[in-house]
């Protein structure tokens, strides 16, 4: 438990740490504005800044070892079915969100022109299919086949905290606090009979049921993210955009999960 | 304006992050819970039987006098998954000429039920998979008397359902002690051995009455299907089924504590089971007998 509270400081300074950069910047951008009026000589060219949005389809890969197998936990000693269970499927979602971001000095000729330091919000969404079947054929010409499906969806609003080196193009990496928006873990089990067999009993039956998961997953999680990208215009690019989590549940299975999405993105200048 | 922009994004992105109210998961355990998938227990249930989507038939109208009804024979039973619990039945009131020809099985409030066909034997075999976790199943049980004439049924009669408790127990963990007195039976425990692999060891103490220096109880531990570990000097095959009429081989050979090893592997499986024939033999009158098992090192 104890743990789990330090891992919580890291996600919490990064949040704090994204709203001190956007406020700052736009402190600054008003304190030159001021000066301006007041004729207090004007620094505003030497200040930038830009809003992003951004949105694209993502893939998601969640791996890593359940720490207890579904089989070797259903794994029984005397009665007659035999366990398989599938790996994760990587499944489609989107990602969507928007950034404030201010170049350190853009008129520079040197290195830092090339830097801008961004934070927003970011909404994503991760998750896994996973199945385990049962299969019992005592009776040779008979099956009775148990199939369990866990299908765990949760969205996230995650405050990215990254920094980007480049112009027309450009790669960005940084980390992200993700807060858990809602879970929810959906259990299907589908149970049948097929064959033929004087002994044999014929169903077909279906159960489903719904969690939510919010008590076993952290509140907030420490992600990465990194991307590459290219500017077509002043207000228009794309980027090729990826997040990196290790954490799904505060005790359970091991997963980690990546997921990459292709971006469009809008600048207002 | 930007700031405006950002505001809204964060309402939105909030916002349709929010899902409907659902029960709330305890933990990441993917069996099903006896106290929250009642329905996914009872289709989960193996038995040879018939499963249908809809209610019971419902109790026959009592107000002519037939007063019929069925008791079960223990109101609880205790059972761990995958090993066949029964459950027996009476019937109450009904003339001889009618009999119980047909069993139904509900867990309330779910509709659904097994029907369990009858030749006489007035009972329910059935085991829980191990898809089910540790827990109560609320049951509810009647029956259909139907009396023959020529061979033909001539009349039916659905009995009230009455209430049947399965407490599913969890395996015992891998370290524990277990001991008895001259008591005679067959203890049997479902054990967990867990993750770790590793060299098992158990520890036996038998101390009989008799003056020799035989005793007269027995152990055997079986895992993945064969048994591993036995006070029996010579293996037990895999098919060989303990039991505690007339223990005539197999208990610990000498007097006082012994110690048996097996090297312990989880791929092959995390569960195993133990069976102690206490003071089986009917040739002594008292023994004393004392097991230990640690978990693989």
């Amino acid at each position: 438990m104890q743990k789990n509270k330090a891992r919580m400081w890291i996600p919490a300074m990064l949040l704090l740490l994204s709203c001190q950069i956007a406020t700052a910047g736009i402190y600054e951008k008003s304190l030159l504005k001021k000066r301006r009026k007041g004729g207090r000589g004007n620094g505003l060219e030497f200040f930038k800044d830009n809003f992003d949005i951004f949105i694209g389809p993502s893939f998601n890969m969640a791996s890593g070892e359940f720490s207890v197998s579904p089989v070797g936990l259903l794994k029984s000693i005397n009665n007659s079915y035999v366990y398989s269970d599938s790996p994760s499927k990587n499944l489609f979602f989107f990602m969507a969100g928007a950034q404030y971001r201010f170049f350190l000095n853009p008129k520079s000729q040197g290195f830092d022109s090339y830097l801008s330091f961004g934070a927003g919000l970011m909404y994503q969404r991760r998750g896994y299919s996973h199945t385990l079947q049962m299969v019992n054929k005592s009776i040779l010409t008979y099956e009775d086949k148990i199939v369990l499906l866990e299908k765990y969806r949760a969205n996230y609003v995650s405050v990215p905290l990254s920094v980007r080196i480049g112009k027309q193009v450009f790669g960005e990496f940084g980390f992200t606090a993700d807060i858990l928006a809602s879970g929810t873990l959906t259990r299907e089990m589908e149970r049948g009979t097929t064959g033929d067999s004087l002994f044999a009993y014929y169903y077909s039956t279906f159960y489903k049921n719904e969690y939510k998961t919010s008590k076993v997953q952290p509140k907030v999680s420490l992600g990465y993210m990194f991307g590459v990208g290219y500017e077509f215009s002043e207000n228009f690019g794309m980027r090729l955009f990826g997040t990196l989590s290790n954490k799904y549940f505060i005790k359970g299975p091991d997963l980690s999960n990546f997921q990459f999405s292709i971006q469009l993105i809008g600048t207002i200048n | 304006m930007k700031l405006t922009l950002l505001s809204t994004a964060l309402v939105f992105l909030i916002l349709g992050g929010c899902s409907k109210a659902t029960l709330e998961i305890p933990d990441t355990d993917p069996r099903l819970d006896p106290a929250s998938d009642i329905e996914g227990v009872l289709k989960a249930l193996q038995l040879p039987s018939d499963f249908y989507d809809e209610e019971a038939p419902a109790p026959s109208d009592t107000s002519d006098n037939r007063n019929w009804y069925i008791v079960g024979n223990q109101d609880t039973s205790f059972v761990y998954e995958g090993v066949p619990v029964t459950l027996k039945f009476t019937g109450k009131g009904a003339p001889n000429t009618y009999q119980v020809r047909q069993l139904y099985l509900e867990m309330p409030p779910t509709t659904g039920h097994w029907l369990i066909k009858q030749s006489g034997s007035n009972s329910i075999t059935f085991s829980i998979p191990s898809l089910v976790r540790a827990g109560y199943l609320n049951m509810l049980v009647s029956a259909k008397l139907v009396k023959f004439v020529g061979g033909v049924a001539a009349d039916s009669f659905y009995t009230q359902k009455i209430k049947q408790v399965v407490r599913l127990l969890e395996p015992e963990g891998c370290s524990f002690t277990l001991q008895g007195k001259n008591k005679q039976g067959l203890i049997y425990r479902k054990i967990n051995l867990g993750d770790k692999p590793g060299t098992l060891k158990v520890r036996f103490l038998s101390m009989d009455s008799s003056t020799s220096n035989k005793t007269s109880d027995r152990f055997d531990l079986k895992y993945n299907a064969t048994y591993i570990l036995s006070s029996s000097n010579t293996k037990p095959p895999a098919a060989y089924l303990p039991s505690c009429s007339g223990l005539a081989a197999g208990a610990q050979r000498r007097q006082g504590w012994k110690e048996y090893s097996y090297q312990y592997d989880p791929v092959q499986g995390t569960k195993a089971e133990l069976f102690i024939q206490s003071n089986c033999s009917d040739t002594t009158k008292g023994t004393s007998w004392q097991f230990e098992i640690d978990c693989p090192q």
